[in-house]
């Protein structure tokens, strides 16, 4: 088993130092993130908390805010998935925190996952960026100090925005679990990029893996992701994407024609429902099949994808805290999950309706307009015509920030705009 | 997602709602937005320039 460490790094471009033919880029080998990088995160960071702050609810909110705290406070059961990373995450401000009361301790977890999520989008602007225009003389041909000051500023606008969003404020001053969402998005994305840029370090894909993993134990709709990951990795590093996407999609191909007979049912039988998912994972694995043609070779990357499925399943393994809280019997106890009976409730959210995907053409046009107007004016239209702009540069920049954006956007895609019938 | 979570059109409500399971999407939407930004600032942003030799003090 090798994590690729006997390789030679591949080259990185920090700013800083004077180049060659193409201005004053210059590719040495280094820390990934730089010190400017570093900056525009610590900056972001302390900004954006400090407005979070600043507006934090003192109390208890509406919704779920009550249940939440009590939760977090005897690190019980949350309602439906069980939340086990959040409420842990939660219950360490809830202690940790000697003052005011539980619902604003709460929050307070909140503002800070917020921020952080903020910065370490502040921290791959300012490094992708860089990457992405390491080949666009109107940016090599500046001064150093300019090329950095473009940098944190950047990354700080970019961190700004997300943190200022409509939504995102508004989830990050409150008791509620959205906020370590964005937070574990954010880290996992960061882990990939600094993945694909040197894709024979592996511990940074194992480390997005387990990443994903926790992210699924709150969010399991964000199981969408996963063809848009398998593409990632196809793209960072073919021989392990192979093997990878090969297994992933014969699990959900068996899982599929399984449900389908009506053999089993667990939560994601539901989700393949959506013919769009289905298509997606036949994609990656006809994708894997033609990179098996080409290397002529399959399985040899075995024990890297073993890690990788326990490296996930080690992340998914959160949910095993669920049983042991509810045998303490805390206040706030869910499903009572301390039966097997009731972990399968509770895991599967039996009590909440099953997933309905969109069937009808006219009916899912409509609700990409609801969702689009809602990301327009929680987030900012002006924000689009920019967030277009990078993928303009895509043919010109270097395969690391190109397979990182083509990434994100296949993320992005599957993320918002997906997973119709059609 | 959004045919997965298939929500109501007609309900103000869900806009709310479905809101914050979009945020993955967000972080996204930013990273582009920092990214675009950086190229019209690499473009547009005036290099600093020296001062002409008549305008440096004279001692």
């Amino acid at each position: 088993m090798s994590d690729g460490a006997d390789r030679p790094p591949e080259p990185t471009t920090p700013v800083g130092e004077p180049s060659n033919d193409s201005g004053n880029a210059l590719v040495v080998t280094g820390p990934f993130f730089q010190r400017m990088d570093w900056l525009s995160f610590g900056l972001t960071a302390v900004v954006v908390l400090v407005v979070y702050l600043r507006t934090l609810a003192p109390e208890v909110t509406l919704e779920y805010s009550g249940a939440l705290s009590t939760s977090a406070k005897y690190a019980g059961v949350a309602q439906p998935p069980g939340y086990p990373v959040w409420t842990l995450y939660s219950w360490l401000f809830v202690t940790l925190v000697p003052f005011s009361n539980i619902a604003w301790r709460v929050a307070l977890g909140s503002a800070v996952a917020a921020a952080l999520a903020c910065s370490w989008v502040a921290l791959m602007v300012s490094r992708a960026g860089t990457l992405l225009l390491e080949t666009t003389p109107a940016f090599t041909n500046r001064k150093p100090a300019e090329q950095q000051m473009i940098q944190v500023v950047c990354g700080f606008v970019a961190g700004m925005a997300l943190g200022l969003s409509r939504t995102v404020w508004r989830m990050a001053v409150v008791a509620e679990t959205w906020a370590l969402t964005v937070l574990l998005f954010a880290l996992m994305l960061c882990l990939l990029m600094r993945w694909t840029c040197r894709p024979e370090r592996r511990r940074f894909l194992y480390g997005a893996l387990f990443v994903f993993g926790l992210l699924l134990t709150g969010n399991q709709e964000l199981f969408v992701m996963t063809p848009a990951l398998l593409l990632v990795v196809l793209l960072s590093d073919q021989a392990l994407g192979r093997d990878l996407s090969v297994v992933i999609s014969l699990l959900v191909l068996a899982d599929w024609a399984v449900s389908v007979l009506g053999l089993y049912y667990w939560l994601g039988s539901d989700m393949l429902r959506s013919a769009g998912l289905l298509v997606a994972f036949l994609l990656v694995g006809v994708a894997a099949v033609v990179a098996i043609v080409r290397t002529r070779r399959f399985g040899s990357e075995w024990r890297s994808v073993s890690l990788c499925g326990i490296l996930f399943l080690l992340g998914l393994g959160f949910y095993l805290y669920l049983p042991f809280a509810s045998m303490t019997n805390p206040p706030m106890n869910w499903g009572y999950a301390r039966t097997q009976e009731g972990s399968f409730h509770l895991i599967t959210r039996g009590q909440y309706e099953r997933w309905h995907p969109t069937d009808e053409l006219g009916r899912f046009i409509g609700q990409l307009w609801i969702v689009a107007k809602e990301t327009g004016e929680g987030f900012g239209w002006p924000y689009f015509v920019l967030a277009a702009l990078p993928f303009g540069l895509l043919r010109r920049t270097g395969g690391c920030a190109r397979r990182w954006l083509l990434g994100s956007a296949a993320v992005l895609f599957v993320s918002g705009r997906l997973w119709s019938g059609y | 997602m959004v045919g997965l979570l298939n929500p109501s059109e007609d309900q103000i409500i869900d806009r709310v709602v479905i809101a914050p399971l979009f945020a993955a999407m967000y972080v996204i939407l930013a990273l582009c937005t920092g990214l675009g930004l950086m190229v019209v600032g690499s473009i547009i942003a005036k290099t600093r320039m020296q001062p002409p030799p008549d305008a440096m003090p004279r001692s």
